[in-house]
């Protein structure tokens, strides 16, 4: 059912698209609809998890490409990709950001823990599983952790990864394999 | 060094090997049961959802923006056309003739240099001519800079000043009075270019009345004031001739 809700998507997405460029307020919330949740999945299992919340640069990457939206040209997979580059990019903003904020003398257990996915993660079952995985994720090297989230978490292709990350195909299979390849290491699974 | 060396080598070789095999990615991490709970994170329940109004607003700007922008470039591009393309039509001989005479009018008039009015200053010959016996203040007031310039001219005019002849019976040149060269060469009724026609009889402001000289007329004119003497030319010079006999 997702498979062909997938398939068929991009090319009715692909005319949504076309007419939110050229000023349809309503093909525009259409598009916002259709990417925005995992757009904040992905913002918030990548690297804001709440600080900055991840809606907040959800919202900081809609209004970039609202701005850029009229020069944008391409399908809706090239959207898809320019869309995640511009989370990216307003994601690295706001870590700096935060790592140019001074600092608090609180006590340590008074601050929330960063990892609340209370938010986001309504349907998954096993939370412990999810928490699990993604802190594993997030110990890997930063290119292999963003092209897993990219690759999972935004469901983007190789292509589309690429062009999210500026890298050449090829590059992502390669990273995408050698996180796999120390994704099992740690759990300690056996190697392909 | 040599182990590194193996390591490098062993790692490229199973990134080919992995190319090799596998080109697109889907089926590996959609099999991975490591990220069987990573996914159905990503999942987004279907929740009807409403988009902000600021971000609504900032789409509408954007598309505003955008409109104004297109309405510049057609203007500029429409004031390149008037400003360069046209004229440039027109001198070609692409465009009709009505509409290349307006070029070319406008063209001309834009050409045209800039007059600036010079200030008026009294020359010294109708200063001294008004030395003979007229009042200071009856002395017309629109000297020329050639006027003023050429004091020694005035008084010992050429008898045969045949530039300033020229320059006053050029066809272009304002009506001005003629240079009265003292030979009757111009016997001031040839009526060239003298405007204003003043009888034999006009009085000069210091009483003395000047009977039977045709040539003075200017003289009279410029000691009355009351008649415009639109003088560009040396013609000026003829007063203090005038004041001489």
């Amino acid at each position: 059912m997702s498979e062909e809700a997938s398939v068929s998507e991009p090319d009715a997405l692909d005319a949504v698209l076309r007419l939110a460029i050229k000023g349809d307020q309503i093909c525009f919330g259409e598009l916002w609809r259709a990417l925005n949740p995992r757009l904040e999945r992905f913002l918030y299992a990548q690297g804001a998890m709440g600080d900055p919340p991840a809606s907040d640069v959800a919202s900081e990457t809609w209004l970039q490409v609202v701005r850029d939206l009229p020069r944008f040209k391409g399908d809706y997979r090239d959207f898809r990709a320019w869309l995640y580059q511009v989370g990216r990019n307003r994601m690295i903003d706001a870590a700096r950001l935060k790592a140019r904020r001074p600092k608090t003398t609180a006590d340590i257990d008074d601050i929330e823990p960063i990892w609340a996915p209370g938010d986001f993660s309504d349907g998954v079952v096993n939370r412990a599983e999810l928490k699990e995985i993604i802190e594993k994720i997030h110990a890997l090297p930063p290119a292999q952790s963003e092209v897993l989230m990219l690759r999972i978490v935004a469901d983007l292709s190789v292509e589309e990864t690429a062009k999210a990350m500026k890298k050449t195909p090829n590059a992502i299979r390669v990273l995408v394999h050698r996180a796999l390849a120390n994704l099992r290491e740690q759990i300690g699974g056996v190697e392909q | 060094m040599n182990s590194l060396w193996v390591w490098i080598r062993n790692k490229i070789a199973a990134d080919d090997a992995y190319l090799n095999v596998s080109t697109h990615l889907g089926e590996d991490l959609g099999g991975e049961p490591i990220f069987a709970a990573l996914r159905q994170f990503a999942n987004p329940p279907v929740v009807p959802s409403a988009v902000p109004v600021l971000l609504l607003e900032a789409f509408n700007a954007s598309q505003k923006r955008v409109s104004r922008r297109r309405k510049f470039r057609a203007g500029s591009g429409a004031l390149f056309g008037i400003v360069i393309l046209i004229p440039s039509l027109a001198y070609a001989g692409v465009l009709p003739s009505p509409v290349s005479r307006i070029v070319q009018r406008v063209f001309n008039v834009i050409s045209l240099p800039i007059q600036i009015p010079s200030i008026a200053t009294p020359s010294p010959s109708m200063t001294k001519s008004n030395s003979v016996g007229l009042t200071p203040g009856s002395t017309n007031e629109a000297p020329d800079a050639e006027h003023s310039q050429s004091p020694d001219e005035s008084q010992t005019p050429q008898p045969s000043d045949e530039s300033n002849s020229e320059t006053n019976t050029s066809p272009g040149s304002e009506p001005s009075i003629l240079p009265s060269t003292g030979d009757g060469e111009h016997d001031g009724h040839d009526g060239l270019s003298l405007a204003p026609q003043v009888d034999s009889n006009l009085s000069v402001s210091g009483g003395a009345e000047v009977d039977g000289l045709p040539s003075i007329s200017g003289l009279s004119e410029g000691l009355d004031g009351s008649l415009p003497q639109p003088s560009t030319s040396p013609g000026s010079g003829e007063t203090v001739h005038v004041d001489g006999n």
